[in-house]
């Protein structure tokens, strides 16, 4: 009688026991669609206002740039404030680049093949600084392992670009933050297999209920020694945007 | 008193009094500009050879806006090539009100249609911007009406006086993008009120992508006392080497009356006289390479097909840090005797007449 009772007071804990681990192992098996969802919940920005510094090193040499920067999707207005360059503006919308050329009052399209180069001799290119994409509309992607960066748990995720999309890079390789969902590093690569760039972040803030990155660098892996920090100082999610504001009366 | 200096006059009055009710803004005035420094050594066939020591200080007092109104006020502190003496000129002064329907410009103020050629054969000022140089000619006298239609569409309207009422001349200006071409149709009627009104130009621009090129074209119609047209095509592409590092090219060909290319060049590139009914075929090449983030090399060239001279303008720059740039310039003009004009050059390049080296440093603040 005891026996039995044994029996089934063990095939009961068994029973719980799967049960409990059923349900704890289904809710670690997040997939990777789902954390890159929340990815960009927390991290894409439909309308910001930013005041920022970028710093420009290579070797013992920096040179800073400051700017501040409207932005609306893939839209976006960045206008240069440190002596050197103060008054340049750019005008971003959709595919299409304008700049202001402060001396001339004059304002010029600027060819296509542009977008993909260094924003004023940076190591971010114009599309990497004045777009928020959402990732999960432009890659699929797979979970690659976790791992511990920055003292932070991470999912580790590889994205490869959709077929017939568009994209600055066509392998992004993404440590993202397990608690907090923001990208801590991203590995971006050519479609040869080539690492091109490196960003990682050095400094994360909450910001209206949102983690975001406020200091980070990327670092040209094509060249040596160079990288490019960006450090903001001020920002504000979803402000009002006057209509006219992505448009080229708003350059003069 | 005149009407120029009646218009004038008036449009001070205008500044001053928004300038003075400014001033209680004073604690967010600022001030900034660029200190240019630069030593020229030319090789003359008729003097020899020389240098040419130069300078000049721009000056900007940045005042903010209030309630949709700008006033910018800057200047220019230079040494005087001709005399040798410093000499001064406004580059801005000019007040800027932000009506909900237009814009009111009035003032002295830069006006530019560049649409990203290295030539333009279109602008509101011919020769104010060439071969990416700006020139003093842009900076005018003037009252703009700017009128957005929308984000990309606009019509622009000037009035000025570039030195005295009988230059004064008009221009209309429309800009908009279609299939993502920058498209600019403009007008432009010089000495509008003298006796015998000056040069009328049309012009019609566009830019914009084919695949991975930029492309851009002009076309323009010029009447005076005769009829002429010019055509201009154009592109751009950037190479980018394994080591990231960037090449660009941009190459354009101009088909443009002799007359009116001198209004852009000076007598620069045009000498031959047997050659002043014939439009000149000009091929302009701009080729940049970026050593790396602080750093560039760069040619620039001219070719003349109807008498075989030729400009070439290679120069360095690199940002030594912050605020302070070092660029050094080589130029050479090459032709026939004759076939190059030197005094030209002197008006459109500084201190030269065929072969000069200069090295310049600037310093932001």
């Amino acid at each position: 009688m005891i026996a039995r009772k044994k029996v089934c007071f063990i095939v009961v804990m068994v029973f719980f026991c799967l049960v409990y681990l059923t349900i704890v192992g289904f809710g670690e098996q997040i997939t990777a669609e789902e954390i890159m969802k929340r990815r960009d919940e927390n991290e894409y920005i439909h309308s910001a206002y930013v005041e920022a510094v970028m710093i420009i090193s290579k070797g013992g040499r920096k040179v800073e740039k400051t700017m501040v920067m409207y932005s609306r999707e893939k839209d976006a207005l960045v206008e240069f404030t440190n002596p050197a360059d103060r008054g340049t503006k750019f005008l971003k919308r959709g595919d299409n680049l304008w700049m202001f050329f402060p001396d001339a009052e004059d304002i010029v399209k600027i060819s296509g093949h542009m977008l993909e180069q260094g924003l004023m001799g940076s190591d971010f290119s114009y599309q990497d600084m004045m777009e928020s994409d959402k990732l999960t509309e432009l890659y699929t992607f797979t979970l690659l392992e976790e791992d511990i960066f920055l003292d932070r748990p991470c999912y580790i995720l590889e994205a490869i670009a959709l077929p017939g999309q568009k994209v600055s890079y066509y392998r992004r390789v993404a440590w993202i933050d397990q608690e907090r969902f923001i990208g801590l590093k991203e590995e971006l690569y050519a479609e040869s297999g080539r690492l091109l760039k490196v960003r990682e972040v050095q400094e994360v803030k909450e910001i209206e209920g949102r983690w975001l990155p406020v200091k980070s660098f990327m670092e040209n892996k094509l060249r040596k020694d160079t990288y490019t920090q960006f450090i903001i100082n001020k920002i504000k999610l979803n402000p009002e945007l006057d209509e006219r504001m992505f448009s080229l009366q708003s350059l003069r | 008193m005149n009407k120029y200096h009646l218009l004038v006059g008036f449009s001070l009055i205008f500044i001053i009094v928004f300038f003075f009710n400014f001033l209680a803004l004073a604690s967010d005035i600022t001030f900034g500009g660029q200190l240019n420094v630069s030593l020229t050594g030319f090789y003359d066939n008729q003097s020899g050879f020389g240098y040419l020591p130069q300078a000049n200080l721009d000056l900007e007092l940045f005042l903010p806006p209030w309630d949709n109104n700008e006033i910018r006020v800057a200047g220019s502190l230079y040494t005087d090539i001709v005399n040798g003496q410093l000499d001064f000129f406004w580059k801005r002064l000019y007040w800027k009100h932000r009506f909900d329907d237009f814009h009111l410009t009035i003032g002295r103020q830069p006006i530019s249609w560049s649409f990203g050629s290295l030539l333009n054969p279109v602008d509101y000022s011919l020769g104010a911007v060439a071969l990416e140089r700006d020139y003093s000619t842009k900076f005018q006298n003037a009252i703009e009406i700017y009128y957005p239609v929308n984000w990309h569409t606009g019509l622009s309207l000037v009035a000025s006086s570039p030195d005295s009422l009988e230059n004064t001349k008009i221009g209309l200006r429309g800009r908009t993008l279609i299939n993502d071409f920058d498209i600019t149709a403009q007008f432009v009627q010089e000495q509008v009120i003298a006796v015998k009104p000056g040069q009328q130009r049309f012009g019609i621009t566009a830019k914009g992508d084919i695949g991975k090129f930029g492309v851009y074209g002009a076309l323009g119609y010029y009447r005076d006392e005769k009829k002429s047209f010019s055509l201009l095509v154009g592109a751009d592409y950037s190479y980018f080497f394994p080591s990231a590092n960037r090449l660009y090219l941009q190459a354009e060909y101009l088909n443009i009356p002799p007359e009116v290319l001198s209004q852009i060049t000076g007598s620069l590139m045009i000498r031959q006289p047997e050659s002043q009914d014939k439009n000149v075929h000009l091929l302009t090449g701009n080729i940049s390479y970026q050593i790396d983030e602080f750093s560039s090399i760069g040619l620039t060239s001219l070719y003349n097909f109807n008498n075989g001279s030729a400009l070439f303008m290679s120069n360095y720059t690199n940002h030594l840090s912050t605020i302070t740039t070092l660029e050094i310039q080589v130029g050479i003009v090459m032709g026939e005797k004759n076939e190059v004009d030197a005094s030209s050059v002197v008006s459109w390049f500084g201190e030269l007449s065929q072969v000069f080296v200069e090295l310049g440093i600037s310093y932001a603040f």
